[in-house]
Protein backbone atom coordinates (compact mmCIF):
# COMPACT_ATOMS: atom_id res chain seq x y z
CA UNK A 1 0.00 0.00 0.00
CA UNK A 2 1.58 3.29 -0.82
CA UNK A 3 -1.13 5.36 0.30
CA UNK A 4 -1.42 5.84 4.49
CA UNK A 5 -3.95 3.37 5.42
CA UNK A 6 -6.43 4.86 8.03
CA UNK A 7 -8.65 1.40 7.93
CA UNK A 8 -7.29 -1.40 8.10
CA UNK A 9 -9.69 -4.85 7.91
CA UNK A 10 -8.42 -8.14 8.09
CA UNK A 11 -10.17 -11.20 8.44
CA UNK A 12 -12.85 -9.97 10.13
CA UNK A 13 -15.89 -12.90 10.36
CA UNK A 14 -18.98 -12.24 11.90
CA UNK A 15 -22.00 -15.15 12.18
CA UNK A 16 -25.53 -14.74 13.45
CA UNK A 17 -26.00 -18.91 14.43
CA UNK A 18 -25.19 -20.79 11.40
CA UNK A 19 -25.45 -17.63 8.97
CA UNK A 20 -22.14 -16.50 7.93
CA UNK A 21 -22.98 -12.41 7.43
CA UNK A 22 -19.30 -11.06 6.78
CA UNK A 23 -16.92 -14.08 6.20
CA UNK A 24 -13.21 -13.27 6.49
CA UNK A 25 -13.20 -10.13 5.05
CA UNK A 26 -10.23 -8.04 4.05
CA UNK A 27 -9.48 -4.39 3.02
CA UNK A 28 -7.75 -1.10 3.57
CA UNK A 29 -9.30 2.20 2.95
CA UNK A 30 -7.12 5.29 2.54
CA UNK A 31 -7.92 9.03 3.47
CA UNK A 32 -8.88 11.34 0.58
CA UNK A 33 -10.66 8.87 -1.24
CA UNK A 34 -13.90 7.43 -1.28
CA UNK A 35 -13.91 3.67 -1.14
CA UNK A 36 -17.71 2.02 -2.40
CA UNK A 37 -19.09 -1.37 -0.68
CA UNK A 38 -21.25 -3.00 -3.22
CA UNK A 39 -23.45 -6.36 -3.18
CA UNK A 40 -26.40 -7.73 -3.44
CA UNK A 41 -28.88 -7.23 -0.94
CA UNK A 42 -27.61 -9.34 2.29
CA UNK A 43 -24.51 -9.34 1.55
CA UNK A 44 -23.30 -8.29 4.80
CA UNK A 45 -22.73 -4.72 4.07
CA UNK A 46 -25.27 -3.08 6.95
CA UNK A 47 -23.27 -6.38 8.82
CA UNK A 48 -20.06 -4.83 8.27
CA UNK A 49 -20.85 -0.97 9.30
CA UNK A 50 -22.00 -2.27 12.27
CA UNK A 51 -18.76 -4.31 13.02
CA UNK A 52 -17.05 -1.41 12.42
CA UNK A 53 -18.78 1.08 14.43
CA UNK A 54 -18.41 -1.84 17.12
CA UNK A 55 -22.38 -2.01 17.69
CA UNK A 56 -21.95 -5.24 16.91
CA UNK A 57 -18.36 -7.46 17.79
CA UNK A 58 -16.67 -9.01 15.32
CA UNK A 59 -16.22 -13.01 15.71
CA UNK A 60 -12.76 -13.26 14.24
CA UNK A 61 -10.23 -10.85 12.51
CA UNK A 62 -8.95 -6.96 13.68
CA UNK A 63 -9.88 -3.57 12.33
CA UNK A 64 -7.43 -0.99 12.83
CA UNK A 65 -7.94 2.94 12.85
CA UNK A 66 -4.29 4.72 11.32
CA UNK A 67 -3.15 1.67 12.95
CA UNK A 68 -4.80 1.34 16.37
CA UNK A 69 -6.42 -1.72 17.22
CA UNK A 70 -10.44 -1.23 17.95
CA UNK A 71 -11.06 -4.71 19.52
CA UNK A 72 -12.95 -4.70 22.43
CA UNK A 73 -13.64 -1.06 21.90
CA UNK A 74 -17.29 -0.01 22.66
CA UNK A 75 -18.87 1.53 19.16
CA UNK A 76 -19.17 5.23 21.69
CA UNK A 77 -15.45 5.05 22.02
CA UNK A 78 -14.29 4.51 18.36
CA UNK A 79 -17.00 7.45 17.84
CA UNK A 80 -14.94 9.38 19.84
CA UNK A 81 -11.70 7.98 18.11
CA UNK A 82 -13.18 9.76 14.61
CA UNK A 83 -15.57 6.74 13.18
CA UNK A 84 -19.04 8.92 12.09
CA UNK A 85 -21.90 7.00 10.27
CA UNK A 86 -25.39 7.27 8.45
CA UNK A 87 -28.10 5.28 8.49
CA UNK A 88 -30.22 3.17 5.81
CA UNK A 89 -33.44 5.22 6.97
CA UNK A 90 -32.36 8.50 8.35
CA UNK A 91 -32.73 8.73 12.50
CA UNK A 92 -33.42 11.73 13.25
CA UNK A 93 -34.21 12.97 17.19
CA UNK A 94 -38.14 13.08 17.64
CA UNK A 95 -38.78 16.28 19.32
CA UNK A 96 -35.37 17.68 18.36
CA UNK A 97 -34.77 20.70 15.96
CA UNK A 98 -32.55 20.54 12.78
CA UNK A 99 -29.50 22.44 14.12
CA UNK A 100 -30.19 20.61 17.48
CA UNK A 101 -29.86 17.40 16.16
CA UNK A 102 -26.42 18.42 14.04
CA UNK A 103 -25.47 19.95 17.67
CA UNK A 104 -25.85 16.61 18.98
CA UNK A 105 -23.81 14.88 16.40
CA UNK A 106 -20.45 17.39 17.92
CA UNK A 107 -20.76 15.89 21.21
CA UNK A 108 -17.50 14.48 22.04
CA UNK A 109 -16.56 18.35 20.86
CA UNK A 110 -18.34 19.37 24.18
CA UNK A 111 -16.49 20.92 27.08
CA UNK A 112 -19.26 20.58 29.63
CA UNK A 113 -20.55 16.90 31.17
CA UNK A 114 -23.53 16.39 33.44
CA UNK A 115 -21.48 17.62 36.77
CA UNK A 116 -20.14 21.07 34.78
CA UNK A 117 -23.84 21.44 33.53
CA UNK A 118 -25.02 21.83 36.65
CA UNK A 119 -22.27 23.95 39.08
CA UNK A 120 -21.23 25.69 35.90
CA UNK A 121 -24.29 26.83 33.51
CA UNK A 122 -22.74 29.75 32.18
CA UNK A 123 -20.47 27.32 30.74
CA UNK A 124 -23.10 25.41 28.98
CA UNK A 125 -24.40 28.59 27.38
CA UNK A 126 -20.74 29.50 25.97
CA UNK A 127 -20.48 25.60 25.15
CA UNK A 128 -24.10 25.58 23.18
CA UNK A 129 -22.42 28.95 21.64
CA UNK A 130 -19.53 26.96 19.96
CA UNK A 131 -21.29 23.71 18.94
CA UNK A 132 -24.41 26.06 17.63
CA UNK A 133 -21.62 27.57 15.44
CA UNK A 134 -20.12 23.88 14.40
CA UNK A 135 -23.33 22.54 13.67
CA UNK A 136 -24.67 25.15 11.56
CA UNK A 137 -21.25 25.00 9.46
CA UNK A 138 -22.21 21.44 8.74
CA UNK A 139 -25.64 22.07 7.31
CA UNK A 140 -24.89 25.39 4.97
CA UNK A 141 -21.88 22.74 3.96
CA UNK A 142 -24.66 19.97 2.98
CA UNK A 143 -26.75 22.31 1.47
CA UNK A 144 -29.48 22.51 3.94
CA UNK A 145 -30.54 26.33 4.43
CA UNK A 146 -30.82 28.48 7.74
CA UNK A 147 -34.41 28.45 7.03
CA UNK A 148 -35.01 24.94 8.61
CA UNK A 149 -32.92 24.59 11.07
CA UNK A 150 -35.19 25.66 13.93
CA UNK A 151 -38.18 23.02 12.40
CA UNK A 152 -38.17 19.68 14.17
CA UNK A 153 -35.94 17.30 12.28
CA UNK A 154 -38.67 14.43 11.93
CA UNK A 155 -41.02 16.65 9.96
CA UNK A 156 -38.44 17.60 7.22
CA UNK A 157 -38.39 16.14 4.01
CA UNK A 158 -36.66 13.05 3.22
CA UNK A 159 -34.29 14.72 1.19
CA UNK A 160 -33.09 16.82 3.60
CA UNK A 161 -33.00 14.16 6.62
CA UNK A 162 -30.74 12.78 4.89
CA UNK A 163 -28.80 15.88 4.49
CA UNK A 164 -29.20 16.91 8.24
CA UNK A 165 -28.05 13.13 8.78
CA UNK A 166 -24.70 13.37 7.29
CA UNK A 167 -24.02 16.89 8.45
CA UNK A 168 -24.27 15.58 11.78
CA UNK A 169 -22.17 12.97 11.27
CA UNK A 170 -19.89 16.22 9.94
CA UNK A 171 -20.36 17.45 13.38
CA UNK A 172 -18.58 14.49 14.93
CA UNK A 173 -15.15 15.58 12.15
CA UNK A 174 -14.62 12.18 11.66
CA UNK A 175 -11.70 10.57 10.13
CA UNK A 176 -13.67 7.58 9.17
CA UNK A 177 -17.18 8.11 7.53
CA UNK A 178 -19.46 5.48 7.02
CA UNK A 179 -22.85 5.97 4.78
CA UNK A 180 -25.37 3.33 4.58
CA UNK A 181 -27.17 3.76 1.48
CA UNK A 182 -27.12 7.56 1.48
CA UNK A 183 -28.94 7.99 -2.11
CA UNK A 184 -31.77 5.92 -1.73
CA UNK A 185 -34.95 7.90 -1.88
CA UNK A 186 -33.16 10.45 -3.84
CA UNK A 187 -34.22 11.60 -7.56
CA UNK A 188 -31.00 12.24 -10.04
CA UNK A 189 -30.26 15.88 -9.29
CA UNK A 190 -30.23 15.24 -5.45
CA UNK A 191 -27.92 12.14 -6.03
CA UNK A 192 -26.05 13.96 -8.30
CA UNK A 193 -24.80 16.86 -5.29
CA UNK A 194 -24.96 13.89 -3.15
CA UNK A 195 -21.68 12.86 -5.01
CA UNK A 196 -20.32 15.92 -5.38
CA UNK A 197 -20.52 16.68 -1.52
CA UNK A 198 -19.07 13.11 -0.71
CA UNK A 199 -15.90 14.04 -3.13
CA UNK A 200 -15.53 16.58 -1.06
CA UNK A 201 -15.46 15.60 2.50
CA UNK A 202 -13.22 12.86 1.33
CA UNK A 203 -11.20 15.76 -0.31
CA UNK A 204 -10.92 17.25 3.58
CA UNK A 205 -8.66 14.42 4.20
CA UNK A 206 -11.31 11.95 5.67
CA UNK A 207 -11.41 7.99 4.53
CA UNK A 208 -15.19 7.63 2.92
CA UNK A 209 -17.10 3.92 3.00
CA UNK A 210 -20.00 4.36 0.26
CA UNK A 211 -22.41 1.72 0.56
CA UNK A 212 -24.78 2.29 -2.32
CA UNK A 213 -27.00 0.79 -4.75
CA UNK A 214 -26.82 3.74 -7.02
CA UNK A 215 -24.27 2.24 -9.93
CA UNK A 216 -23.81 5.16 -11.69
CA UNK A 217 -22.70 7.28 -8.17
CA UNK A 218 -20.53 4.20 -6.91
CA UNK A 219 -18.20 4.27 -10.45
CA UNK A 220 -18.38 8.17 -10.95
CA UNK A 221 -16.97 8.86 -7.20
CA UNK A 222 -15.17 5.73 -6.04
CA UNK A 223 -11.25 4.94 -6.12
CA UNK A 224 -11.79 2.14 -4.86
CA UNK A 225 -14.70 -0.63 -4.58
CA UNK A 226 -14.87 -4.17 -2.51
CA UNK A 227 -17.53 -6.31 -3.73
CA UNK A 228 -19.27 -8.68 -1.08
CA UNK A 229 -21.63 -11.48 -1.92
CA UNK A 230 -23.07 -13.70 0.98
CA UNK A 231 -20.88 -12.09 3.77
CA UNK A 232 -17.43 -13.23 1.34
CA UNK A 233 -15.68 -10.81 -0.49
CA UNK A 234 -16.00 -11.12 -4.08
CA UNK A 235 -14.06 -8.82 -5.80
CA UNK A 236 -11.98 -5.87 -5.41
CA UNK A 237 -10.30 -2.79 -7.60
CA UNK A 238 -10.77 0.25 -9.12
CA UNK A 239 -14.31 1.10 -10.89
CA UNK A 240 -13.53 -0.20 -14.28
CA UNK A 241 -11.72 -3.52 -13.23
CA UNK A 242 -15.37 -4.13 -10.98
CA UNK A 243 -17.18 -3.55 -14.10
CA UNK A 244 -15.52 -5.90 -15.85
CA UNK A 245 -15.53 -8.20 -13.47
CA UNK A 246 -16.93 -11.77 -14.87
CA UNK A 247 -17.64 -12.82 -10.85
CA UNK A 248 -19.44 -9.61 -10.23
CA UNK A 249 -21.71 -9.34 -13.32
CA UNK A 250 -22.68 -13.11 -11.94
CA UNK A 251 -23.98 -12.09 -8.78
CA UNK A 252 -25.64 -8.97 -9.56
CA UNK A 253 -27.40 -10.90 -12.36
CA UNK A 254 -27.42 -14.14 -11.34
CA UNK A 255 -25.47 -16.60 -13.46
CA UNK A 256 -25.55 -15.97 -16.81
CA UNK A 257 -24.16 -19.56 -18.93
CA UNK A 258 -21.55 -17.90 -21.85
CA UNK A 259 -23.93 -18.05 -24.67
CA UNK A 260 -21.97 -17.73 -28.00
CA UNK B 1 -27.80 31.75 15.03
CA UNK B 2 -28.91 32.67 18.65
CA UNK B 3 -32.34 32.86 16.68
CA UNK B 4 -32.40 28.49 16.63
CA UNK B 5 -32.97 27.51 20.23
CA UNK B 6 -29.37 28.05 21.19
CA UNK B 7 -30.27 30.65 23.83
CA UNK B 8 -32.81 27.83 25.40
CA UNK B 9 -30.79 27.66 28.15
CA UNK B 10 -31.24 31.65 29.05
CA UNK B 11 -34.98 31.17 28.23
CA UNK B 12 -35.38 28.49 30.86
CA UNK B 13 -33.38 30.98 33.27
CA UNK B 14 -36.40 33.81 32.23
CA UNK B 15 -38.53 31.49 32.64
CA UNK B 16 -37.34 30.23 36.43
CA UNK B 17 -37.34 33.54 37.70
CA UNK B 18 -40.78 34.36 37.00
CA UNK B 19 -41.59 30.72 38.28
CA UNK B 20 -39.95 32.04 41.96
CA UNK B 21 -41.59 35.82 41.95
CA UNK B 22 -45.25 34.23 40.82
CA UNK B 23 -44.56 31.43 43.67
CA UNK B 24 -43.46 34.27 46.25
CA UNK B 25 -46.05 35.80 45.58
CA UNK B 26 -48.48 33.37 45.94
CA UNK B 27 -47.03 32.84 49.20
CA UNK B 28 -47.77 36.45 50.63
CA UNK B 29 -51.28 36.46 49.16
CA UNK B 30 -52.87 33.24 50.57
CA UNK B 31 -54.00 32.61 53.56
CA UNK B 32 -56.78 29.96 53.06
CA UNK B 33 -54.96 27.07 55.24
CA UNK B 34 -56.44 24.71 52.53
CA UNK B 35 -54.84 26.56 49.44
CA UNK B 36 -51.38 26.63 51.67
CA UNK B 37 -51.53 22.87 51.87
CA UNK B 38 -52.27 21.64 48.24
CA UNK B 39 -49.79 24.24 46.76
CA UNK B 40 -46.98 23.32 49.08
CA UNK B 41 -47.74 19.74 48.15
CA UNK B 42 -48.07 20.40 44.59
CA UNK B 43 -44.51 22.16 44.62
CA UNK B 44 -43.26 19.08 46.72
CA UNK B 45 -44.72 16.64 44.24
CA UNK B 46 -43.10 19.21 41.30
CA UNK B 47 -39.40 18.42 42.78
CA UNK B 48 -39.93 14.26 41.91
CA UNK B 49 -41.85 15.42 38.86
CA UNK B 50 -38.99 17.51 37.37
CA UNK B 51 -36.63 15.00 37.61
CA UNK B 52 -38.98 12.16 36.43
CA UNK B 53 -39.19 14.58 33.11
CA UNK B 54 -35.50 14.40 33.15
CA UNK B 55 -35.43 10.38 32.88
CA UNK B 56 -39.16 9.58 31.06
CA UNK B 57 -39.38 12.35 29.22
CA UNK B 58 -35.76 13.15 28.20
CA UNK B 59 -33.89 9.80 28.21
CA UNK B 60 -37.29 8.04 27.34
CA UNK B 61 -36.89 5.71 30.61
CA UNK B 62 -39.98 4.69 32.28
CA UNK B 63 -39.67 4.56 35.72
CA UNK B 64 -43.25 3.20 38.06
CA UNK B 65 -40.71 2.91 41.22
CA UNK B 66 -39.68 6.59 41.68
CA UNK B 67 -41.72 6.74 45.46
CA UNK B 68 -39.41 4.44 46.54
CA UNK B 69 -36.80 6.75 46.48
CA UNK B 70 -39.16 10.27 47.98
CA UNK B 71 -39.54 7.49 50.49
CA UNK B 72 -35.91 6.88 51.31
CA UNK B 73 -35.49 10.38 51.07
CA UNK B 74 -38.61 11.11 53.91
CA UNK B 75 -36.89 8.26 56.02
CA UNK B 76 -33.42 9.92 55.68
CA UNK B 77 -34.74 13.34 56.90
CA UNK B 78 -36.14 11.43 59.83
CA UNK B 79 -33.14 10.06 60.75
CA UNK B 80 -30.42 12.67 60.75
CA UNK B 81 -33.25 14.54 62.42
CA UNK B 82 -34.49 12.71 65.11
CA UNK B 83 -31.26 10.09 65.77
CA UNK B 84 -28.62 11.96 64.91
CA UNK B 85 -29.33 15.51 65.00
CA UNK B 86 -28.31 16.96 62.71
CA UNK B 87 -29.88 20.78 61.14
CA UNK B 88 -32.28 20.86 58.48
CA UNK B 89 -29.69 21.78 55.69
CA UNK B 90 -27.72 18.36 56.41
CA UNK B 91 -30.60 16.77 56.94
CA UNK B 92 -32.26 17.30 53.46
CA UNK B 93 -28.66 17.27 51.71
CA UNK B 94 -28.39 13.58 52.93
CA UNK B 95 -31.79 13.33 51.63
CA UNK B 96 -30.09 14.27 48.16
CA UNK B 97 -27.01 12.57 48.00
CA UNK B 98 -28.22 9.08 49.25
CA UNK B 99 -30.95 8.48 46.93
CA UNK B 100 -28.69 9.67 44.47
CA UNK B 101 -26.39 6.88 45.43
CA UNK B 102 -28.83 4.36 45.46
CA UNK B 103 -30.14 5.80 42.00
CA UNK B 104 -26.84 5.56 40.40
CA UNK B 105 -26.17 1.60 41.72
CA UNK B 106 -29.42 0.66 41.19
CA UNK B 107 -30.08 2.38 37.63
CA UNK B 108 -26.68 -0.51 35.90
CA UNK B 109 -28.36 -3.59 36.17
CA UNK B 110 -32.59 -1.80 36.63
CA UNK B 111 -32.06 0.16 33.04
CA UNK B 112 -30.42 -3.11 31.10
CA UNK B 113 -34.34 -3.62 30.94
CA UNK B 114 -36.67 -1.55 28.61
CA UNK B 115 -40.19 -1.11 28.04
CA UNK B 116 -42.21 -2.75 29.71
CA UNK B 117 -40.17 -4.74 31.29
CA UNK B 118 -38.42 -1.43 32.56
CA UNK B 119 -42.06 -0.75 33.77
CA UNK B 120 -42.65 -3.62 35.57
CA UNK B 121 -39.09 -3.36 37.58
CA UNK B 122 -38.64 -0.59 38.71
CA UNK B 123 -42.98 -1.02 39.55
CA UNK B 124 -41.26 -4.35 41.90
CA UNK B 125 -38.64 -2.04 43.32
CA UNK B 126 -41.15 0.06 44.22
CA UNK B 127 -43.24 -2.72 45.69
CA UNK B 128 -40.00 -4.04 47.34
CA UNK B 129 -39.48 -0.47 49.06
CA UNK B 130 -42.74 -0.54 50.65
CA UNK B 131 -42.90 -3.96 52.25
CA UNK B 132 -38.89 -2.95 53.83
CA UNK B 133 -40.23 0.18 54.95
CA UNK B 134 -43.28 -1.16 56.84
CA UNK B 135 -41.11 -4.27 57.88
CA UNK B 136 -38.08 -2.32 59.61
CA UNK B 137 -39.24 -1.10 62.51
CA UNK B 138 -35.96 0.35 63.54
CA UNK B 139 -35.55 2.98 61.41
CA UNK B 140 -39.42 3.50 59.84
CA UNK B 141 -41.35 2.78 62.69
CA UNK B 142 -43.02 0.30 60.47
CA UNK B 143 -46.58 1.49 59.32
CA UNK B 144 -47.29 2.12 62.93
CA UNK B 145 -46.70 4.94 64.65
CA UNK B 146 -44.76 5.24 61.33
CA UNK B 147 -42.24 8.49 61.90
CA UNK B 148 -43.83 10.49 64.35
CA UNK B 149 -43.49 14.26 65.70
CA UNK B 150 -41.00 16.00 63.54
CA UNK B 151 -39.90 18.73 64.73
CA UNK B 152 -41.68 22.17 63.74
CA UNK B 153 -40.20 23.78 60.99
CA UNK B 154 -41.13 27.67 62.63
CA UNK B 155 -38.24 30.07 62.41
CA UNK B 156 -37.88 33.55 63.61
CA UNK B 157 -41.76 34.13 64.09
CA UNK B 158 -42.68 32.45 60.33
CA UNK B 159 -45.08 29.76 61.09
CA UNK B 160 -44.45 25.87 60.00
CA UNK B 161 -46.25 26.24 56.90
CA UNK B 162 -44.59 29.41 55.99
CA UNK B 163 -41.31 27.80 56.79
CA UNK B 164 -42.33 25.33 54.36
CA UNK B 165 -43.48 26.91 51.79
CA UNK B 166 -40.56 29.03 51.35
CA UNK B 167 -38.24 25.73 51.09
CA UNK B 168 -40.76 24.38 48.75
CA UNK B 169 -39.89 27.10 46.94
CA UNK B 170 -36.44 26.84 46.94
CA UNK B 171 -36.02 23.32 46.13
CA UNK B 172 -38.58 23.54 43.51
CA UNK B 173 -36.29 26.38 41.75
CA UNK B 174 -33.27 24.43 42.76
CA UNK B 175 -34.84 21.38 40.81
CA UNK B 176 -35.39 23.39 37.80
CA UNK B 177 -32.25 24.91 37.66
CA UNK B 178 -30.60 21.71 37.87
CA UNK B 179 -33.14 20.20 35.58
CA UNK B 180 -32.63 23.08 32.60
CA UNK B 181 -28.83 23.18 32.75
CA UNK B 182 -29.05 19.31 31.19
CA UNK B 183 -31.70 19.77 29.22
CA UNK B 184 -30.10 22.29 27.74
CA UNK B 185 -26.46 21.36 27.79
CA UNK B 186 -25.11 18.84 25.73
CA UNK B 187 -25.85 16.13 27.87
CA UNK B 188 -29.69 16.60 27.40
CA UNK B 189 -29.10 16.50 23.63
CA UNK B 190 -27.64 13.22 24.01
CA UNK B 191 -30.12 12.13 26.32
CA UNK B 192 -32.95 12.96 22.91
CA UNK B 193 -30.75 11.60 21.06
CA UNK B 194 -30.97 8.31 23.13
CA UNK B 195 -34.63 8.72 23.40
CA UNK B 196 -35.01 8.39 19.59
CA UNK B 197 -32.29 5.34 19.53
CA UNK B 198 -29.71 4.01 21.61
CA UNK B 199 -27.87 2.66 18.55
CA UNK B 200 -27.39 6.81 17.40
CA UNK B 201 -26.68 7.59 20.82
CA UNK B 202 -23.55 5.32 21.02
CA UNK B 203 -22.45 6.41 17.55
CA UNK B 204 -22.03 9.87 18.03
CA UNK B 205 -19.86 8.81 21.07
CA UNK B 206 -21.83 8.94 24.05
CA UNK B 207 -21.79 6.02 26.39
CA UNK B 208 -25.02 5.26 27.09
CA UNK B 209 -25.03 3.13 29.89
CA UNK B 210 -22.98 5.50 32.21
CA UNK B 211 -26.11 8.55 30.74
CA UNK B 212 -28.60 6.41 31.77
CA UNK B 213 -27.17 5.55 34.98
CA UNK B 214 -26.11 9.42 35.71
CA UNK B 215 -29.61 10.71 34.93
CA UNK B 216 -31.59 8.00 36.97
CA UNK B 217 -29.18 9.57 39.73
CA UNK B 218 -30.11 12.92 39.22
CA UNK B 219 -33.98 11.91 39.18
CA UNK B 220 -33.11 9.66 42.22
CA UNK B 221 -31.67 12.34 43.47
CA UNK B 222 -34.53 14.50 43.46
CA UNK B 223 -36.85 12.44 44.15
CA UNK B 224 -35.25 12.08 47.49
CA UNK B 225 -35.35 16.04 48.24
CA UNK B 226 -38.79 16.20 47.22
CA UNK B 227 -39.51 13.14 49.86
CA UNK B 228 -37.51 14.87 52.78
CA UNK B 229 -39.73 18.15 51.98
CA UNK B 230 -42.59 15.67 52.77
CA UNK B 231 -41.17 14.68 55.68
CA UNK B 232 -40.71 18.18 57.12
CA UNK B 233 -44.06 19.09 56.21
CA UNK B 234 -45.99 16.57 57.25
CA UNK B 235 -43.82 15.54 60.61
CA UNK B 236 -46.01 12.37 60.85
CA UNK B 237 -46.04 9.50 58.08
CA UNK B 238 -45.59 5.96 57.53
CA UNK B 239 -44.60 3.70 54.46
CA UNK B 240 -47.99 3.85 53.13
CA UNK B 241 -47.30 7.31 51.74
CA UNK B 242 -44.45 5.68 49.39
CA UNK B 243 -46.54 2.94 47.74
CA UNK B 244 -46.88 2.12 44.04
CA UNK B 245 -49.94 4.83 44.26
CA UNK B 246 -47.59 7.43 44.60
CA UNK B 247 -45.22 6.41 41.96
CA UNK B 248 -47.90 6.01 39.75
CA UNK B 249 -48.69 9.79 40.83
CA UNK B 250 -45.52 11.11 40.08
CA UNK B 251 -45.66 9.30 36.23
CA UNK B 252 -49.00 11.09 35.95
CA UNK B 253 -47.51 14.03 36.88
CA UNK B 254 -45.60 14.21 34.81
CA UNK B 255 -47.28 12.57 31.26
CA UNK B 256 -50.25 15.19 32.39
CA UNK B 257 -47.85 18.18 32.71
CA UNK B 258 -45.37 17.30 29.24
CA UNK B 259 -42.92 14.81 28.31
CA UNK B 260 -40.93 17.47 26.51
CA UNK B 261 -40.43 20.46 28.89
CA UNK B 262 -39.37 20.90 32.84
CA UNK B 263 -41.54 23.30 33.43
CA UNK B 264 -44.56 20.46 32.33
CA UNK B 265 -43.90 18.64 35.74
CA UNK B 266 -44.93 21.72 37.86
CA UNK B 267 -48.27 22.13 35.94
CA UNK B 268 -48.67 18.35 36.31
CA UNK B 269 -48.16 18.18 39.67
CA UNK B 270 -50.95 21.03 40.58
CA UNK B 271 -53.31 19.09 38.59
CA UNK B 272 -52.81 15.82 39.92
CA UNK B 273 -53.01 17.02 43.55
CA UNK B 274 -55.92 20.04 42.66
CA UNK B 275 -58.33 16.98 40.58
CA UNK B 276 -59.04 14.72 43.36
CA UNK B 277 -60.10 17.96 45.96
CA UNK B 278 -62.09 19.65 43.03
CA UNK B 279 -64.09 15.90 42.30
CA UNK B 280 -64.52 16.08 46.20
CA UNK B 281 -68.59 17.11 45.10
CA UNK B 282 -68.95 14.11 42.96
CA UNK B 283 -68.66 12.14 46.06
CA UNK B 284 -69.25 8.07 45.13
CA UNK B 285 -68.34 8.70 41.61
CA UNK B 286 -65.05 10.48 42.29
CA UNK B 287 -62.79 8.03 41.19
CA UNK B 288 -64.85 7.49 37.72
CA UNK B 289 -64.55 10.91 36.79
CA UNK B 290 -61.03 11.05 37.79
CA UNK B 291 -60.24 8.53 35.38
CA UNK B 292 -62.54 9.34 32.65
CA UNK B 293 -60.64 12.99 32.85
CA UNK B 294 -57.39 11.37 32.58
CA UNK B 295 -58.49 9.51 29.21
CA UNK B 296 -59.33 12.38 28.19
CA UNK B 297 -56.47 14.25 28.18
CA UNK B 298 -54.68 11.31 27.45
CA UNK B 299 -56.89 11.68 24.46
CA UNK B 300 -56.82 15.46 23.51
CA UNK B 301 -53.57 16.28 24.96
CA UNK B 302 -51.17 13.64 24.55
CA UNK B 303 -48.31 15.68 24.75
CA UNK B 304 -49.42 16.80 28.35
CA UNK B 305 -51.91 19.04 29.48
CA UNK B 306 -49.48 22.15 30.33
CA UNK B 307 -47.78 21.71 26.74
CA UNK B 308 -51.24 21.78 24.62
CA UNK B 309 -52.86 24.72 26.92
CA UNK B 310 -49.34 26.85 25.97
CA UNK B 311 -49.55 25.67 22.53
CA UNK B 312 -53.60 27.05 22.63
CA UNK B 313 -52.03 30.56 23.78
CA UNK B 314 -49.46 31.06 21.95
CA UNK B 315 -51.50 30.12 18.84
CA UNK B 316 -53.85 32.74 19.88
CA UNK B 317 -51.32 35.11 20.74
CA UNK B 318 -49.78 34.93 17.46
CA UNK B 319 -53.14 35.06 15.17
CA UNK B 320 -54.40 37.37 16.80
Amino acid sequence: MTLQATLEIAGVSKSFGGVHAVADVSFFMARGEVTALIGPNGAGKTTLINLLTGVLPADRGTIRLEGRDLAGTPAYMRARAGIARTYQTPQMAQGMSVLMNVMAGAYRFGKHGLLGSLLRPWLVMADNEELAERAGTCLARVGVSEEWWGRPAADLPYGHQRRVEIARALAQDPKLLLLDEPAAGLNRSEADELASLLVSIAADGRAVLLVEHDMGMVMSISSHIVVLNFGRKLAEGAPETIKADKDVIAAYLGIVEEVA
Amino acid sequence: MTLHKTSRLRRDWQILALVAALLALVEFCVSSQFHRSVIILSMIHSVAAVGLTLLVGYAGQVSLGHGAFVGIGAYTVAFCLQRLGLPVVFALAAAVVLPGILGFLIARPILRLSGHNLALGTLALGAVFYVVAAQVRDVTGGLDPGIVDLPSMAFAGLAHERVVFWLSIFALCLAAAIAASIVDGRFGRGLMILRSSELVAECIGMNTARAKSMIFAVSASLAGLSGGLLALYLRSFNASAFGVGLSIELLMMVIVGSLSTIWGAMFGSFAIIVLPNLLEGFDQAKQVVYGVAMILIMLFAPNGLGETLFRVFTFRRKSA
